[in-house]
């Protein structure tokens, strides 16, 4: 049950980890404890009110870091840093599309024979295909730092004066 | 400053640090014993109601240095007592009308 939980804790923001997660579940099992000794139906009414109190708490704070409304969409606090990997994807998709642009323009200024606009449309696939594959290969690098825990790594505190 | 009225967790948890400082188990401990074992905080509310009543300046942490399992406390600013005592006057008037127009129709 502890290891579930301590599952559940990292769908909060990753602040809010850092600021509560040892002391929650640190609270976690000494309330666990205290539910062992009442028996089993304490036992399954405890696990069944901390599991959806994490998820309702977890949805909140998601919700409230990145003060997230339904009409006005995401208005994200002044906090949040985009990763270098993001940074650099964003670069190389920016030098795709004035690539594309320019490569649009110069056919456009040649002519109107009927083979450019198969030209124009080959370029827009040819482009298409390359912000997907750069998409793919984004979301594949953020998904393997996630799952290595590099990112967790860099944010560990080695002592608490650097809080 | 924030007046629309209080959930009953964090009145609880309010009313809970407004007689000590307290760790966060201690404060699950009182709410359940102050409500006879009718609300019982998950650690997800509970932190859910701390981490709002700290932002709104309302409460307060502080560590404890003696204290080995729980050094992190939390207790109530004059700010959160303030509120604290104003929501009890907006219940008390609550109470009172209630009494005014329910009772005579019991009897």
């Amino acid at each position: 049950m502890r290891r579930v939980y301590r599952g559940l804790l990292r769908l909060y923001p990753a602040g809010y980890i850092r600021e509560y997660g040892e002391e929650m579940l640190s609270v976690f099992c000494r309330a666990q404890e205290a539910a062992r000794r009442r028996g089993l139906k304490a036992q399954a009414v405890f696990c069944f009110r901390e599991i959806s109190g994490v998820l309702t708490g977890a949805l909140h704070a998601q919700l409230h870091y990145y003060d997230w409304n339904p009409f006005r969409g995401f208005n994200m606090r002044s906090d949040f840093r985009f990763p270098r990997t993001t940074q650099v994807l964003m670069t190389l998709i920016l030098v795709a599309v004035i690539f594309a642009i320019k490569q649009g323009q110069a056919i456009v200024a040649d002519a109107n024979a009927p083979e450019n606009w198969t030209a124009v449309l080959l370029l827009f696939l040819w482009v298409f295909a390359l912000l997907c594959a750069l998409g793919s290969g984004g979301y594949a690098i953020l998904f393997a730092l996630r799952r290595s825990g590099l990112r967790r790594l860099s944010n560990v505190h080695t002592w608490r004066g650097q809080r | 400053m924030d007046q629309s009225p209080l959930t009953e967790p964090v009145l609880l948890v309010l009313l809970s640090l407004a007689q000590q400082p307290r760790h966060g188990y201690s404060i699950m401990k009182d709410v359940e014993q102050m409500s006879d074992g009718r609300v019982m905080l998950s650690t997800g509310t509970l932190y859910g109601a701390l981490q709002r009543l700290l932002s709104r300046g309302w409460i307060e942490q502080f560590e404890e240095e003696e204290s080995s399992r729980d050094r992190r406390a939390y207790r109530l600013t004059p700010r959160g007592r303030r509120s604290l005592q104003r929501e009890v006057e907006r219940m008390k008037h609550l109470t009172k009308l209630a009494a005014l127009r329910v009772a005579p129709k019991e009897v």
